[in-house]
């Protein structure tokens, strides 16, 4: 047997160990190819054209294309929304916003489909059940007490005030003491974070009799479903790969919230 | 009653198949150069699988074909999808212009493998493999109405299914030029010419046209309910 043989033998291996190992649906299909391939070129050197013709063909294309299509097809990610000033909101039909245009840069880059779902009920967290399901929307979670999820690191800087003595919170805030509410019913007594409360005090000046005063920094995140944590992690990834090209983020917190 | 009978007749098949069968007798007794001169393919695997053993693979073509029927009528009756989620839609310009240039180069050299499967490694099945491929890696940039219009149009869903038909007649003609069925035809030529190795063009795009047939109905019915399955 020549070396080549040998080599492709423990090539094979190699490949097979790494599909195996991989968590993405498309490193998969690819180190696939690359299996097919290799399988191919030793047909081929073991006096078997024909054959090796076949294999290149299906292994290396015609499977790749209808996983492919498959991928593309399950790989609907359903985001639901809490609509929020700024982050995520509707505009003449269009959504627009901080965190929509970063979740849809993120899904595109993995090459997955998104479904915008709008949420405006007592309990957002319940919307979250199954794979591939995102909640978004201006999120502040100070108490961490659900189950099924995990947190995003954040994605934008914020602030909490008080107003008056807080009885309530808004919708998106998560501190497990006080009800939430969404915000444009508040009148008064409630905490509210900067981008909420920005839209507030540019629209109407009703709320500035009240004492207010900033209780905490924190920042806003996004909810995964718990089973998601390869999904979780590659956009901590991405966070952070946007957030070191300090021009490009800024433009973009600048674009969206000034 | 009919469960007996069909019982009593299995069991039948079963033993004529265990008496008759002898084991240790399916030695070649062909030499390489004997094939040369007899079947006049320089590639002996043609010679094999479209003269020594038709019986192969004809009954492969039968079991592919009655696959495919059996995925276009059972999936033909999924409700679909509607036509914008069997969209595809790669932004990328590389794939969009690049493909359609690549599909007929695709082509021509399926043809090529499926004319040349005789003399050079190749053959019906590869061919049609990578034509379908072809087909399926066009769909994958053009709107689907387009590819639709060209299968129903082109009633391949239903032509396909006459090929094992086709091969069954060559198979009773082989009595006009052999004396036996599926005799071979004697068009031996000097080997390597195109016009040698018998009825191999024949054959070769006989299954050609049936897998390409085959994975075009495959690659349709999967994008027309794509998500249901």
């Amino acid at each position: 047997m020549s070396y080549s043989i040998i080599f492709l033998f423990l090539s094979l291996i190699v490949l097979s160990l790494y599909i195996l190992s991989q968590k993405s649906y498309v490193n998969v299909i690819i180190g696939y190819g690359v299996f097919s391939v290799a399988t191919s070129v030793l047909f081929f050197l073991l006096n078997a054209p024909d054959v090796a013709f076949v294999e290149i063909t299906i292994g290396a294309a015609f499977v790749i294309f209808i996983y492919l299509i498959a991928i593309k097809k399950t790989a609907e990610v359903k985001v639901y929304y809490i609509e929020t000033p700024y982050m995520i909101e509707e505009k003449e039909g269009n959504l627009y916003g901080f965190e929509y245009e970063l979740i849809k840069e993120f899904l595109e880059r993995k090459g997955l489909d998104a479904d915008f779902i709008k949420v405006d009920a007592e309990d957002p967290m319940s919307n979250i059940n199954d794979h591939g399901e995102i909640l978004a929307g201006g999120i502040i979670l100070e108490d961490n007490n659900f189950e099924n999820i995990i947190p995003s690191k954040g994605i934008l800087l914020s602030k909490l005030y008080a107003v008056g003595q807080p009885n309530k919170t808004c919708l998106g805030i998560f501190m497990s003491n006080l009800k939430s509410q969404s915000f444009e019913d508040l009148d008064d007594d409630f905490i509210i974070d900067a981008v909420r409360f920005r839209k507030i005090v540019m629209g109407e000046e009703k709320l500035l009799s009240k004492k207010i005063e900033i209780i905490k920094d924190t920042s806003y995140r996004i909810i995964f479903y718990k089973r998601d944590k390869s999904l979780a992690r590659d956009f901590n990834k991405f966070l952070e790969e946007i957030k070191s090209d300090t021009a490009y983020y800024e433009n973009l917190v600048r674009r969206y919230i000034g | 009653m009919k469960k007996y009978i069909v019982l009593t007749l299995t069991i039948i098949i079963f033993f004529i198949l265990a008496l008759n069968l002898k084991v240790g007798d399916m030695k070649s007794f062909y030499e390489p150069f004997e094939i040369l001169a007899e079947n006049g393919s320089t590639n002996m695997v043609s010679a094999i699988v479209l003269d020594y053993r038709i019986y192969d693979t004809f009954f492969e073509i039968l079991v592919f074909t009655v696959a495919i029927i059996g995925i276009s009528e059972f999936i033909g009756k999924i409700p679909t999808v509607a036509s914008d989620d069997q969209q595809i839609i790669y932004d990328t310009p590389v794939i969009k212009v690049i493909t359609p240039i690549i599909f007929q180069i695709i082509v021509l050299i399926s043809l090529y493998i499926a004319i040349t499967g005789h003399i050079a490694p190749g053959g019906g099945f590869a061919a049609g493999t990578i034509l379908g491929t072809g087909f399926l890696a066009v769909s994958l940039v053009r709107s689907t109405d387009e590819i639709e219009n060209l299968f129903i149009k082109s009633k391949i869903e239903k032509l396909k299914m006459l090929v094992p038909l086709f091969i069954i007649i060559y198979g009773l003609l082989g009595y006009s030029w052999g004396n036996s069925i599926f005799s071979n035809f004697h068009l031996n030529g000097s080997p390597g010419e195109l016009a040698s190795g018998g009825s191999a063009i024949l054959l070769n795009f006989l299954i050609y046209f049936e897998v390409f047939g085959g994975s075009w109905t495959i690659l349709y019915r999967f994008l027309k309910h794509k998500g249901l399955l």
